[in-house]
């Protein structure tokens, strides 16, 4: 019996999606059978991330609509074997799935696989409320700006409304040297405000950026990001594992870079 | 009203039976009307539409040799009217033009004479023309073949039970042949599709065209030479060629 994860934020642009992706990724390369599920009805995202836009055939809507089976829609990765996406509709929108139809769906996958992960969309509306349905634990991405953690403390307040167990934070795109100069709020800010469990800080890497564009998440790879992620998945078996010294990492190749500029 | 009426249209006659009469007594009243108006209608070529009583073809010979006999104009063809398809009209009717019922019988009556065999003919090779982009999330579905002038964006989809012509950029799905005709094909000026469908038949671009390539590309976009490309079925497989003489002598297409 799997796991229903949903990754959510609020605020649109703080990496849900990039999130989703890695987080599949890793749990995939640490032998894990996961499905992610993109909930964006209407502005898919998830499939680009992945590099399997050209595969969709069909989609969630069909799925729960009847018109194909789960098997069908679902596109295996292309490197990881236990990795799946069900990818979302393009020429509909978020009314065309009810809460009902994604607990039914969830609850279904669940037997299949160890981890179902739910890429929410942005906001709190129609959208947010179908990806929630079926989860049995939560992932709210922030990014260390003021808005993004408004937006999350709202999210979690519908969170625990809604009675989702399990609720935790990543931090995403941070910048140790900002925090260091105090622009910046550190992940120990923001979990003073908004008082959940730190799952992970994802420092910013352009390395993300250039995963993003190539359709293959970085999780597990030499890099910050890809290192960070994979640590949040090994938290997310349970494991204990310690938080990346950002600064030193950042520190050392600073140094470096330094050297070269000279 | 009598017993038989006549209405003349633009191109044609309207003639109305009473549907609780017998044959015979239609059959002379036809025969009176069309010898009162012979000076009338003089010696036009006109269609004839059968309104009121459903006939059989015997009776539609003997309604043609009353014409021809009592008239002197040349009918090139009878059609005739069931009650189904007046319903369907009167419902349109009402739910359009509620206040002038009659010419709006004509105007319907001939679209439909107009909808004849060598039109259903004409449809299957002509094409849409579908001016302007399909951004992501826009998908159009047609029954005949699709002309775009303009970009697919990726995301964005065109379904057609013929053939497709993107005369633009073709970057996201286009189904030809939705409808199993294996000789669809689809054809771009700039060919880099997502997803190319072909009755039952599906191809996906290569992965490593998505994402790096987007700066390189953009770099050499002088340098490359964009040829226009066509894919079609080729041995129970999509195939992709370049859209030229070959193609074109090719003709199980044309």
């Amino acid at each position: 019996m799997g796991e229903v994860i949903v990754v959510t934020s609020g605020k649109g642009g703080v990496g849900k999606t990039t999130t989703t992706a890695n987080i599949g990724t890793g749990l995939a390369k640490l032998n894990k059978k996961v499905v992610l599920i993109d909930t964006d009805i209407g502005l898919r995202n998830l499939d680009v991330v992945m590099g399997l836009e050209n595969r969709i055939v069909y989609n969630l809507v069909d799925v729960v609509e009847g018109s194909c089976k789960v098997k069908q829609a679902m596109i295996r990765d292309k490197r990881f074997d236990t990795l799946f996406l069900l990818p979302a509709a393009q020429t509909k929108d978020k009314t065309s799935v009810t809460p009902d139809q994604m607990k039914k769906l969830a609850d279904d996958l669940k037997q299949e696989f160890d981890y179902v992960i739910m890429d929410c969309p942005a906001g709190i509306e129609q959208g947010f409320k179908n990806a929630i349905a079926g989860a049995e634990r939560a992932i709210v991405v922030t990014t260390p700006e003021v808005s993004a953690v408004r937006d999350a403390d709202r999210i979690i307040g519908l969170l625990e409304a809604n009675e989702i167990g399990k609720t935790q934070l990543i931090v995403n795109r941070l910048r140790p040297d900002m925090v260091k100069r105090g622009d910046m709020m550190s992940a120990e800010d923001v979990i003073d405000i908004l008082a959940v469990d730190l799952l992970g800080v994802v420092p910013d890497d352009e390395n993300i950026v250039i995963a993003t564009n190539n359709g293959e998440p970085l999780a597990g790879d030499s890099s910050l990001a890809g290192q960070a992620y994979m640590n949040i998945c090994r938290r997310i078996l349970g494991e204990t594992v310690p938080f990346l010294n950002l600064e030193d990492k950042k520190g050392l190749f600073a140094a470096i870079a330094s050297v070269f500029r000279k | 009203m009598g017993v038989v009426n006549l209405k003349g249209t633009s191109s044609g006659i309207i003639l109305e039976l009473d549907p609780k009469l017998p044959f015979d007594v239609l059959i002379t009243e036809i025969a009176n009307k069309f010898r009162e108006s012979r000076s009338f209608l003089g010696k036009a070529s006109m269609g004839i539409i059968v309104r009121g009583r459903t006939i059989i073809d015997e009776e539609e010979n003997e309604i043609l040799g009353a014409i021809n006999e009592n008239s002197d104009i040349n009918v090139t063809c009878v059609l005739r009217e069931d009650p189904e398809t007046d319903k369907i009209f009167a419902s349109y009717i009402k739910e359009e033009v509620p206040e002038v019922v009659e010419p709006a019988v004509t105007q319907e009556v001939q679209q439909e004479t107009s909808f004849d065999e060598e039109k259903l003919i004409e449809d299957k090779n002509s094409a849409i023309i579908h001016a302007g982009n399909l951004r992501s999330g826009q998908s159009i579905t047609y029954d005949k073949s699709v002309i775009i002038m303009g970009d697919v964006k990726p995301g964005a989809s065109v379904n057609s039970k013929g053939s497709i012509f993107v005369l633009g950029a073709l970057r996201g799905s286009a189904y030809a042949g939705t409808d199993g005709n294996e000789n669809a094909f689809v054809m771009a000026l700039e060919f880099n599709p997502l997803q190319v469908r072909i009755a039952n038949s599906i191809a996906i671009s290569p992965d490593s065209e998505t994402g790096p390539k987007l700066k390189v590309r953009r770099f050499r976009k002088t340098a490359t030479v964009k040829n226009t490309e066509v894919a079609y079925i080729l041995n129970g497989h999509i195939v992709k060629d370049i859209y030229g003489a070959a193609f074109l002598r090719d003709n199980r297409f044309i």
